[in-house]
């Protein structure tokens, strides 16, 4: 039986849009993307993704990796983590400060820490080669720890010293929205008053290129062309990363420590899958469908109570169409308003839900609709919707954010203002 | 071996070494050129002392400490620093140790010499 309200009450971004929380609010404001410009190989047909700025995060020396002047990690913290850890650290520094959290307040039992990362190919490759090379006389020491989905969440929740529900969530791009849903559900459920919750994704080519082989990537090479979500020219997503960190309190213990900053009720969630295609969107979307009017329930609230939808919509053929064919059925007559933030950010992975929820977060707690960048011309079978071409300042009382991941998991997040 | 192999071990060693006191650098290229005895055992203080786990107190001792400290009682190795050490050591000197061989190391002294006998012959 749920008895406590979520409240939504720190933030950490590091994202191809901006490193904190100003940074990305100025850039959903003015719809500015964060797509760079690669050369990862040259015959390869792959030449953008959302890359954060200040973080250099190459080669298998950590001594040689550099990141943000603004965080210290020391040689013991970071000989464990891949890049996408790395990220992950930044903004659950950042959100911990947002929310006026210290580590010794982690320890209490009472607080958990939810991951979702795919692990890193890179560090994967580069370790199992080397096993290969040297036919499995000499490993390196951390070869596990830097490679495996969960490093994530066992780097970050050892180093904050968390003693509560600790664990990882590999749904692919729903991975973060899973995680952001169960922690709803371990607070509303009085199993925890805090939790933390991070999706961190490294934009690797180890990590992106692989995805060509579905054909899922954009081949355009300008960025307004390559990540339109919803536009009829649209031909696959620019992927991503970085890491997006949220802090979650129960509101009685929110009330308790006087915390500084509330950005938004999680007000409910809901899942549902596809049940059909382990890579592609049921056509008619009928799983996002399912866990949107899920979620809805679980708020207690109707489609007509929203004034916004963060979609998934990463700007592939098939994907968008579904989603939008549920989310015409979902929203009606409705007129609520509708845009894919993958346009400015990429598709970053499993990131992705936990992105959209912080960035939803912002736009509830700041008053504006975000707007729909690198859109042209809208698909006709993606007709229906209202895509604002612009972000607009106005109240947002009440947000869906959706994410979907292979396997077709569906995952639906309600936010309402606080 | 040829100088173009020991120009390849003296570069594979500067991008190991990334991150450590010039020194500590230069001692490994010395001895990768030279074979000089004196230059090892600096690089081996040099790698002891970064691989030494900082205190409970966050601040590292970065006093050299005597050949007869031992590794997990007196400089705080824990299973995790001397498995990284070791590692480095094998990477950098192609020592090749057996993991029975790196658990008898006690003692810096013992890390010493275990360095100097393999170093030499490899």
């Amino acid at each position: 039986m749920r008895t406590r309200r979520v409240l939504i009450t720190g933030l950490g971004l590091i994202t191809p849009i901006g490193n904190d929380r100003a940074a990305v609010t100025r850039s959903v404001r003015a719809l500015k993307h964060g797509l760079r410009r690669v050369e990862w190989f040259a015959e390869c047909p792959v030449k953008l993704a959302g890359i954060p700025e200040e973080f250099e995060l190459e080669g298998f020396n950590h001594a040689a990796w550099r990141w943000s002047a603004r965080y210290a990690i020391g040689r013991e913290t970071v000989r464990s983590m891949p890049p996408n850890s790395v990220y992950g650290y930044c903004a659950t520094e950042q959100a911990l400060a947002d929310a006026g959290l210290t580590r010794e307040a982690l320890g209490d039992g009472r607080t958990g820490f939810f991951g979702a990362s795919a692990g890193s190919p890179r560090m994967m490759a580069h370790h199992v080669n080397e096993t290969a090379a040297a036919r499995g006389t000499k490993v390196h020491p951390w070869a596990v720890m830097h490679s495996v989905a969960g490093t994530l969440n066992f780097n970050l929740a050892a180093h904050y010293g968390i003693r509560g529900a600790v664990t990882g969530f590999v749904s692919a791009c729903a991975a973060s929205g899973h995680a952001l849903g169960y922690a709803f559900d371990e607070i509303a459920l009085g199993r925890q008053d805090r939790m933390i919750v991070v999706g961190a994704e490294e934009p690797t080519w180890e990590m992106l290129v692989p995805f060509s082989g579905l054909r899922a990537l954009s081949r355009q090479t300008e960025p307004e062309k390559a990540s339109r979500p919803f536009d009829v020219e649209r031909d696959g997503f620019v992927g991503g990363g970085g890491a997006a960190a949220i802090v979650l309190e129960a509101e009685d213990a929110a009330e308790r420590r006087g915390a500084k900053e509330v950005y938004a009720e999680l007000a409910g969630w809901g899942q549902a899958a596809d049940g059909h295609s382990v890579a592609q969107s049921e056509p008619e979307g009928r799983g996002v469908e399912a866990a949107m009017r899920r979620a809805l329930a679980d708020a207690g609230m109707n489609a007509g109570d929203l004034n916004y939808v963060s979609a998934h919509a990463t700007g592939t053929v098939v994907g968008d169409r579904a989603e939008a064919k549920a989310l015409r059925r979902v929203l009606g007559e409705s007129g609520v308003a509708v845009s894919g933030m993958k346009a400015l950010t990429g598709h970053t992975l499993s990131m992705a839900g936990a992105l959209s929820v912080a960035i939803t977060s912002l736009a509830v707690r700041e008053g504006f609709v975000p707007g729909q960048a690198h859109l042209r011309e809208a698909d006709p079978e993606c007709a229906g919707l209202n895509l604002p071409r612009e972000t607009r300042d106005g109240a947002v009382r009440a947000a869906m954010c959706n994410c979907s991941g292979f396997g077709g998991s569906n995952v639906a997040l309600v936010l309402r203002k606080a | 071996m040829n100088p173009v192999e020991v120009e390849t071990r003296i570069g594979r060693a500067r991008e190991m070494l990334v991150g450590y006191p010039a020194e500590t650098v230069e001692a490994a290229e010395r001895f990768l050129r030279k074979g000089d005895a004196g230059a090892l055992d600096r690089l081996v203080a040099g790698v002891i002392a970064y691989h030494r786990p900082a205190g409970a107190s966050g601040k590292k001792d970065e006093t050299e400490p005597e050949g007869s400290a031992r590794l997990v009682e007196d400089l705080g190795f824990d299973s995790l620093a001397m498995v990284e050490m070791s590692f480095l050591l094998d990477e950098l000197l192609g020592l090749r140790l057996s993991d029975d061989e790196m658990r008898a190391l006690r003692t810096y002294d013992d890390v010493r010499g275990v360095v100097r006998a393999r170093a030499a012959a490899a």
